[in-house]
């Protein structure tokens, strides 16, 4: 089976790596691909909440690494998605539990039984962010448009290339259009020239986004929001399928981008996003 | 050449995206090599020092005894050493009883290898020392500091094809010439001039630890810091990026930048 491990990761914290995993997990099983979410997030497991199926997890992942249980009693099969599982974290042990050839061990066993692998990353650049991109075939990073974000995301991207991974693809999570508008936030293009990566989609901020976490289920489901269909879209463009991406807002004017760039450089080259 | 930024951009990209992934394996942070006069241990310049502690000290660590007592020199001709990075790298070498030898041993064993090589290549005249044309493309002549400055005459230039980010640390003992941008969190140290064929924004020091004769020259230069020699200097406040290219150089005891026009050195 051609199955793909793709991890989804950013450096910074609360940029939104779980939301979107459980996002693009969720939406590449409603386009008909068996898909296994791993929340690699090991002592501060959150995926499961997102996801809404924390009351139903028995084992974990550290319980599989350390033969307690077979992989197939960890997995959750999601409540609506007969072809999506969660594999949980553990909430009480930390990331030195589980060491990257275990991990590695355990993604070459998802991908008997998957078509796509999504491991949510924790935040930082430990051993729980190693072990997350060990079995990884593609990373995806996830970033705001902020100045904090985007350099950790530019530390990780060289951190991925060091483990010998392709170039990852970027998420630009949380923009604000009507700021990007006034300047008061980097746009894309102003993302994408410190990054220098191919982008994946773009998802605006949206209060949905809050109201579908708080219910335990993911905003691809309501495709009338635009992050549900900004999500929806990425996971299409990972399936290799050809979609423009969502004007999200007009860029500023170049005088406005000059003054607010110190320190990031202005935006200059004509790099236009590829999709 | 008033260069056009959008093909300027472009040039810079597909260097590096050609050679993407052919760099960067973290393995060979260290070598240690036997000669005549005992050990000599290389650092990678690539690398942040923390990892070259790292991989040198798990190297000690896999056989004490061969070691212990033994002498090494540190060749530092690829790799410049910080005042606290050397006590560092001597501390843990002493830990394991190993002697540190003078350095100038492997330099003057260098410089012996170095002259015959040396001995067939002409030196261009200084006043074409630092253009970059058509005609000496990636020659460590073609960049070489002018006026007598023989300190890095069997320099290596370093040549980076990609995009130098955020926690990487590229040290260097003579110049470095970056295909790519540098970003803000990013480190680079020459003991010779920087070329940044991108956009600068990281930190940069160009001639470390003394060499005021250094420049520091990008396409776009909007860096967090720069350093020269002994120099520090930082964008005032308020200041704008200008979209094009410059460079810095020592003049008058201050970190001076000017546009740089026809890809000429600065007075110096």
């Amino acid at each position: 089976m051609d199955s793909r491990v793709i991890t989804i990761t950013s450096g910074k914290g609360g940029v939104g790596k779980t939301t979107t995993t459980a996002n693009i997990g969720t939406a590449l099983a409603m386009l008909g691909k068996k898909v296994a979410v791993v929340d690699g997030d090991i002592g501060l497991r959150n995926l499961d909440a997102v996801m809404g199926l924390e009351n139903r997890i028995v084992y974990d992942l550290v319980d599989v690494v350390e033969g307690q249980c077979r992989l197939r009693q960890a997995l959750i099969k999601d409540k609506r998605q007969p072809e999506l599982y969660l594999l949980p974290a553990a909430q009480t042990r930390d990331k030195n539990a589980v060491n990257s050839v275990q991990m590695q061990q355990l993604c070459q066993q998802l991908r008997q039984e998957f078509d796509f692998v999504v491991i949510d990353s924790p935040a930082g650049i430990e051993q729980g962010f190693r072990n997350s991109i060990v079995g990884a075939d593609e990373i995806i990073i996830v970033a705001n448009p902020e100045m904090a974000s985007v350099r950790d995301a530019d530390r990780i991207i060289g951190l991925v290339e060091a483990a010998g991974k392709p170039e990852p693809r970027l998420i630009l999570n949380r923009l604000r259009p009507e700021m990007v508008k006034r300047g008061d936030m980097m746009d894309v293009a102003d993302v994408l020239e410190v990054l220098g990566i191919d982008l994946l989609g773009i998802v605006p901020e949206d209060e949905n986004i809050i109201i579908a976490i708080n219910k335990g289920e993911p905003i691809v489901y309501d495709r009338r929001t635009r992050a549900g269909r900004a999500y929806w879209s990425s996971a299409q463009r990972i399936l290799g399928e050809e979609v423009p991406l969502e004007e999200v807002a007009e860029a500023p004017s170049l005088m406005e981008r000059l003054r607010r760039l110190m320190g990031f450089g202005p935006a200059l080259s004509e790099r236009r996003v590829r999709s | 050449m008033d260069t056009e930024e959008p093909s300027a951009r472009n040039e810079a990209e597909a260097p590096r995206k050609l050679e993407r992934g052919e760099r960067q394996s973290v393995q060979g942070t260290i070598a240690i090599k036997g000669t005549r006069n005992g050990l000599l241990l290389t650092l990678e310049p690539e690398t942040p020092f923390g990892d070259v502690l790292h991989a040198l000290s798990a190297r000690l660590a896999e056989a004490p005894g061969f070691f212990r007592g033994a002498s090494m020199a540190v060749d530092t001709s690829r790799r410049a050493l910080q005042g606290s990075e050397r006590t560092q790298l001597e501390a843990l070498l002493a830990h394991y009883e190993v002697s540190v030898l003078p350095l100038e041993q492997v330099i003057a064993a260098r410089r012996e290898a170095q002259a015959r090589l040396s001995a067939q290549q002409a030196l261009p005249s200084p006043e074409s020392s630092f253009q970059i044309t058509g005609e000496q493309p990636r020659t460590t002549r073609s960049l070489e500091v002018s006026e007598g400055f023989n300190l890095y005459e069997d320099a290596d230039t370093l040549f980076i094809r990609r995009t130098v980010r955020s926690g990487q640390a590229i040290h260097h003992s003579s110049n470095i010439v970056i295909f790519g941008d540098v970003n803000p969190g990013a480190e680079v140290v020459a003991g010779g001039d920087i070329l940044v064929w991108g956009v600068l924004r990281g930190l940069v020091h160009a001639g470390y630890p003394d060499n005021q004769n250094a420049v520091i020259c990008s396409l776009v230069l909007a860096p967090v810091q720069l350093r020269i020699a002994h120099l520090l200097s930082r964008p005032p406040e308020g200041y704008e990026v200008q979209p094009r290219p410059e460079v810095a150089a020592i003049r008058n005891g201050q970190i001076v930048v000017e546009a740089w026009v026809n890809g000429r050195p600065p007075r110096r």
